[in-house]
């Protein structure tokens, strides 16, 4: 599998003095396989081949955590500028919400999260995230859409976003489609 | 002057000179009269009949296979069509793998067996690691076998069927040290005494750990140049055999472990001889003037 990643995209996660051509040559010796080092501009982007096993890799965080573990091994100071995963959220959490009603089929999906925001006007991204989707390879389409795709680039979490108006009665439930054998489709019941 | 002159002019002098040369040879006195077929000197080797050529790829076979056998490798030969169990379930590899898509192997349109699957066209010489398991049954097992593969993937720098060599070795207290010698041992006796090896970390289903190796380029000898970029060129893959590999050829994955490695035959020999061929699909189209050039 192949991510781009545009090097001051990981520099929001990664301090390090090393330049983007030792990180490319560290990371390809140790590490994802840099096959290519792109330039835009002033930008540079990483192209990287991620293998199978290592989907964990299939992100901006993803790729920070892999140079802060590699580079000192090379004499680079390296460092995680923020922890996603250790980072503290103002928001409250609970088991059952009032606004939704979610039905699980385990075997196929073990947690389910959700986030309301109410009052939502879709439009058009501002042109710093539109910026980094197109470095990356994808178009700027709408905020809504935009944020879900940023945000599976730079942590490697995918989120679907639906519109609450139009789920049934406030309704989800998430099952297994039979009539494909090879492989199979999950899709929300909306 | 027209043509048709031009010609008969020429033609004119022409029989001219040779009924001169005629005269002048009929005259000599060295002339044996017998043997007036001019020029002939009978102990001259006859006219060759037209003469095959071995084919690059069973020069490497050739190569490749002796420097194996002299560090002990059996060389054996595995079917090219061969059950899905041993192509892919047997090497760890899941039903729902890529690898098992149509777009990418070939499958035989023959009845499917409950256990063994169906019969493919081997996409790597790796079906041949359970099978020498199972001829072996206990280790030691050094096994080196070379065989034709195949792939969907047709391009200048891919063909259909190509063929790949695949070393496993599984014993007591076989460790990465040993795959790393082995791989070393084979670099500098094929490539040359002063080229390197080194191993990259990578992922194969059927290894754990799994590396890519690459060799030093034989121009720049690792510094780096025009044809390499970095000094180094991808050879193939290796690794630790993983445990689930050993059990389904039933062999004890706490007391033996064991490395593999695969390459394409096609490839190495490429590279040996720095040959840059523009499409390789020449390497199989049979033109006798291209095969005379190795």
């Amino acid at each position: 599998m192949q991510i781009l990643i545009p090097d001051s995209w990981l520099r929001d996660y990664l301090e390090t003095n090393a330049t983007p051509k030792q990180i490319q040559h560290a990371l390809s010796l140790c590490g994802p396989s840099v096959e290519r080092l792109h330039k835009k501009g002033d930008e540079y982007i990483y192209d990287i081949e991620v293998t199978t096993n290592r989907v964990d890799m299939m992100s901006v965080v993803g790729i920070a955590f892999e140079c802060v573990a590699i580079l000192p091994r090379f004499g680079y100071k390296a460092s995680l500028k923020k922890d996603p995963y250790l980072e503290k959220v103002n928001l409250s959490t609970s088991k059952k919400v009032n606004y939704l009603n979610v039905t699980l089929d385990k075997a196929i999906c073990y947690r389910f999260s959700t986030a309301l925001i109410r009052d939502v006007k879709v439009g058009k991204s501002p042109d710093w995230l539109v910026k980094r989707l197109e470095l990356v390879g994808m178009r700027g389409l709408n905020n809504v859409v935009d944020i879900s795709n940023y945000l599976m680039h730079e942590l490697g979490q995918p989120i679907h976003t639906f519109d609450y108006d139009k789920i049934d009665h406030g309704r989800v439930k998430f099952s297994c489609r039979r009539s494909y054998p090879k492989r199979f489709a999950l899709r929300p019941n909306l | 002057m027209c043509r048709s002159r031009r010609i008969r002019k020429v033609a004119y002098s022409l029989f001219g000179q040779i009924r001169s040369t005629g005269s002048a040879l009929n005259s000599s006195k060295f002339v044996n009269h017998k043997s007036l077929i001019i020029n002939q000197d009978p102990s001259l080797p006859g006219i060759r009949p037209p003469q095959g050529h071995l084919h690059p790829v069973t020069h490497a076979i050739g190569e490749i296979s002796s420097i194996f056998e002299k560090i002990g490798f059996v060389r054996v030969r595995y079917p090219e069509a061969d059950w899905d169990w041993y192509s892919f379930e047997s090497l760890n590899m899941s039903k729902t793998h890529p690898a098992r898509d149509d777009i990418e192997t070939f499958f035989v349109d023959t009845p499917e067996d409950k256990k063994m699957g169906k019969i493919v066209l081997t996409p790597h010489t790796s079906n041949g690691q359970v099978r020498e398991m199972e001829r072996v049954k206990t280790p030691p097992i050094r096994m080196v076998n070379i065989g034709k593969c195949y792939r969907r993937q047709s391009d200048v720098s891919h063909t259909v069927m190509f063929h790949q060599f695949e070393g496993l070795v599984v014993d007591q207290d076989i460790t990465i040290t040993h795959l790393k010698g082995t791989i070393d041992h084979f670099v500098k006796q094929f490539f040359g005494p002063k080229r390197q090896s080194r191993l990259r970390p990578y992922h194969f289903q059927f290894t754990e750990p799994s590396f890519e190796v690459d060799v030093t380029c034989d121009i720049c000898l690792g510094k780096g140049c025009k044809l390499c970029k970095e000094g180094w060129l991808e050879l193939g893959g290796a690794g630790m055999v993983h445990p689930n590999v050993l059990r389904a050829g039933k062999i004890n994955p706490t007391k033996y472990t064991g490395f593999a490695f695969g390459w394409g035959v096609e490839r190495t020999y490429m590279m040996k001889s720095g040959l840059k061929i523009d499409d390789l699909r020449l390497l199989y189209g049979n033109d006798i003037r291209f095969l005379n050039q190795f």
